[in-house]
Order: structure tokens, then C-alpha cells, then sequence
């Protein structure tokens, strides 16, 4: 309530308060990062005592999450040690694991997209066309793909994104008074 | 006939792996059209008056840099080309990392820390924190990044809050991301944003870019091409477009012939009935 009348009035008693407020949540959050980092070494900690499983990758993983840690707080992360170990360690692995999705896409497009009725058909021609929008060679191959494609993207598209969000929208402002009014408990557990 | 509607999948990933790795190592420089969003994202940051001061927001994930780091090089790149006074700062735990991993990978044209550009870092607590920066700045963030007091850094002196800010730049993925600044910045301050996005969630905000909300949303493979383009500095967002358009083809193709391999099979077996 404090943070919806801040919102929408301009009492300087109002705004300190929600200012304050905000603040806290700031050094909450902050907390719950290093609550995190505590939650995953002690889950992880208890299968490398007991032996479970896979117990080596939970050590591993408890090694590489600390030697972060350690190495971020005594060198900060500026440092070139530091950004060798998140390069090489963290982010050039991740991007190598995303990427491989795209074969999967790639598969999945071959496989899925089956014209068998109209709306596939649909489906089919709107893809077909927001995809040479996207591809460079799109407006080398007929200049009338960007066009067709920016109108899918620009009318159909987000016509029904916009109903979409406003119908959350709606949702979510009957859940938040709900949950305001006290009508609904689910978040401290009751049904 | 059949076969063509159930095509090994080995021989689809070993075809994407071909034509990618030959596009990569021997581009073809096909053409690229400069579209209407980026040019005006362009334009509205080349029409800033000098001193305009900018709040770089790198909301970007380890995910996320894939697609959204060739656009966030390319506009940060943009923005120190500029006589600009530039607050970079992230609302993730990944976004200090990469604030370095940006400001490592530009040409500061000569700018000097402090006095032309400031890095916050990483500010715990979402959108909450955005509302709380935009209101008063010193509540939520009393230091840079390298721990120094912001009254002693020479261009914070006179950012105390949202109002003081010209544009939000934001590439980003996820939340509290370019939603966040709408909802906090935007519509209480009227601070105007830029912000690129991965392609299948542009479609999300560009009611926000006709409402007026956002000033453009750029998808972001295809963005960062064009606007390297535009700021004469060719990188990845280049180099990955001639894949990007091979591989687009290669799929289609392959589409195309699974449903001619589908349409002969279900007429083959109409005729066996």
C-alpha cells in the first residue's frame, strides 16, 4: 500500500517512508545472494558427506562457486585472473551450451512444421515471412519480404500481444487487490 | 519420395555446422538494409545535445550476450562517440561482468573516468532498487564500482536522480530489463528509453514503442549489424549475418522438403485405399 500511494501521490512524509522502504529491500536482496551461496554449499555439502549419487560433481561445484567467491573478494573482479576464470570457465562454456540449441531449433523446425491444415499454413507463411524479415538476405531475394514481414510483426502480432498483456494486466491487478484486501493467503502458505 | 519427410537429424546438424563454418570463415558480405527502428534509435542518441547525460543499463545475462552483446557494444561504442556524460550500471548479478567485459571491448575515444563516464556496477534488489535510483540515486548506490564515494567522482555531482538523466540505453534480457525503466522511469520521470531485445520477445514491446513508452526496441542479431553499420565499426553483429541468412535458407529448405515428403506420402497411401 505504501508503495502504491507513493506511486501516485506526492507527500514528502509518503515518499521518505517509501524511500526508506525501498533501501531495505536493496540490502535484503543483497543478503539473499550471499543466503543463496550458503544454501547451495550446505544442499551440496550434505551429498558430498553422504556419498550420494554424483557426490564429485557436487564437490565441484562447491570448489568452482567458493574459488569465485574467494577470488572476486581478495582480487575483485577486475582483476585478469578473475576475467580469465569467468571467460573461460563461465561464460564461453555457457554460450557453447546455448548455442547448441539451435540445432535442436533447427531439428524441431524441420520436424514440426508440417503443412496439414489451414492454420499450420498460416502458422507457416507468418514464420516464413518474419523470418527473411530478420535474415539480411530476405530483401536481397524479393524487397517485398521485409514489407509483408514488418506488417505480421507490426498489426497480427502485436494486436494479440496486446490483449495478452492487458488481460495480465487485469489479472494481475485483481490478485494484487486480493492479496491487499487479505482475500488471498496462498503466498503465507494457507490455501 | 518418404524418405524426405524423415531425414536423419545427423544430416541436418551436419548441414547447419557446414554452412555456418564456411559463412564464419568466408563471409560473403551480402548487403544489409538499415531498418526504420534502428535508424530512429540511432538518431535519437546522435541528436543529444552535448553534456546529455546517459544511463547505460546492462541488463543482459550470461544467456543473453550471445544475442544482445554485439547491440550493447555497439551502443555503448555509440555513446562514446558522442560528447556524452554516461552512468553505466547493471540490475543483474551477471550485469558487472559484462559492464567490463563492454567497456573492455570499445574505443573510449580518450573519455576519462569520472569525468566522462562513471561504472556503478551491480545494484542488488530489481526493479525496487530502479524505483528507489530514479527517486534519489544516493539511497540506493553510495559508491562506483571501485568503492568510490559518488561525491567525490566529478560528473555525479549534479545526477541526483532520474530527472537529471536525457535517455536510458538498456539492452537486456529478462527482468527488471527495459519493463522496469517504462514502470519507474518513463512514465513517473519521462525519461525516454532505447533498448534492443532478443527477436521473439520484440513482439512484447512494441505496444510500449507505438504508446509512445519506448522509443524503439530493436531485435537484437539484426539491430547490431545495422547499427555497426551506422557507427562504422564492424564486429560480431556483422561477421554473423551471412550464417544468419544461410541458415534461415538451409531451414527453410529443409522445411520445404519435409512437407513435399509429407504430401507424397499421404497421397501414396489415399492411392492405396
Amino acid at each position: 500500500m505504501l508503495m502504491i500511494a507513493d506511486y501516485f501521490l506526492t507527500f514528502s512524509g509518503v515518499k521518505a517512508l517509501a524511500t526508506t522502504v525501498q533501501r531495505w529491500v536493496v540490502v535484503i536482496s543483497t543478503i539473499a545472494l550471499a543466503l543463496g551461496v550458503a544454501n547451495i554449499t550446505i544442499l551440496h555439502g550434505r551429498i558430498v558427506l553422504k556419498r550420494r549419487g554424483k557426490w564429485y560433481l557436487s564437490l565441484w561445484q562447491i570448489f568452482i562457486m567458493w574459488l569465485i567467491v574467494v577470488m572476486g573478494s581478495v582480487l575483485t573482479t577486475a582483476h585478469p585472473l578473475f576475467r580469465l576464470l569467468f571467460d573461460n570457465m563461465y561464460l564461453n562454456p555457457y554460450n557453447t551450451i546455448v548455442t547448441l540449441l539451435c540445432f535442436s531449433t533447427f531439428a524441431a523446425g524441420y520436424r514440426a512444421l508440417k503443412i496439414r491444415t489451414l492454420e499450420t499454413a498460416v502458422f507457416f507463411v507468418s514464420a516464413l515471412f518474419l523470418m527473411l524479415m530478420l535474415a539480411p538476405i530476405g530483401e536481397i531475394i524479393w524487397a517485398g519480404f521485409p514489407i509483408i514481414g514488418r506488417w505480421v510483426a507490426d498489426v497480427p502480432s502485436v494486436g494479440s500481444m496486446r490483449g495478452l498483456m492487458i488481460g495480465a494486466a487485469v489479472g494481475l491487478v485483481a490478485v494484487g487487490l486480493k492479496t491487499l484486501l487479505g482475500l488471498e493467503r496462498g503466498w503465507l502458505g494457507r490455501e | 519420395m518418404r524418405a524426405l519427410e524423415r531425414i536423419d537429424r545427423r544430416i541436418i546438424y551436419l548441414t547447419l555446422i557446414v554452412i555456418v563454418a564456411i559463412m564464419t570463415l568466408t563471409p560473403a558480405g551480402l548487403p544489409l538494409l538499415i531498418s526504420r527502428e534502428t535508424r530512429l534509435a540511432y538518431d535519437t542518441i546522435e541528436k543529444l545535445p552535448a553534456g546529455a547525460q546517459i544511463l547505460y543499463s546492462l541488463d543482459l545475462d550470461i544467456m543473453g550476450w550471445l544475442q544482445g552483446g554485439p547491440q550493447a557494444i555497439a551502443f555503448l561504442q555509440h555513446l562514446l562517440n558522442r560528447p556524452l556524460k554516461i552512468v553505466l550500471i547493471g540490475w543483474r548479478p551477471d550485469s558487472e561482468f559484462l559492464i567490463l567485459k563492454t567497456l573492455t571491448s570499445v574505443d573510449l575515444k580518450g573519455k576519462k573516468y569520472g569525468v566522462d563516464y562513471v561504472n556503478l556496477g551491480f545494484v542488488a534488489g530489481g526493479e525496487t532498487a530502479m524505483a528507489g535510483f530514479a527517486a534519489d540515486l544516493r539511497k540506493v548506490v553510495r559508491t562506483d564500482y571501485g568503492g568510490t564515494n559518488l561525491d567525490e567522482i566529478p560528473m555525479m555531482k549534479t545526477i541526483t536522480s532520474a530527472k537529471d538523466f536525457s535517455l536510458v540505453v538498456c539492452p537486456n534480457t529478462g527482468e527488471p530489463g527495459a519493463l522496469g525503466f517504462i514502470r519507474q522511469w518513463r512514465i513517473p520521470y519521462n525519461v525516454p528509453i532505447i533498448t534492443s531485445q532478443p527477436p521473439m520477445t520484440v513482439p512484447e514491446f512494441v505496444p510500449h514503442v507505438q504508446a509512445g513508452t519506448l522509443v524503439a526496441a530493436l531485435p537484437a542479431i539484426r539491430s547490431s549489424a545495422e547499427y555497426e553499420l551506422l557507427i562504422k565499426k564492424p564486429g560480431l553483429g556483422i561477421a554473423a549475418q551471412d550464417a544468419v541468412s544461410l541458415g534461415t535458407l538451409a531451414l527453410l529448405a529443409f522445411i520445404v522438403i519435409g512437407n513435399i515428403g509429407t504430401v507424397w506420402a499421404s497421397k501414396s497411401g489415399a492411392n492405396r485405399k
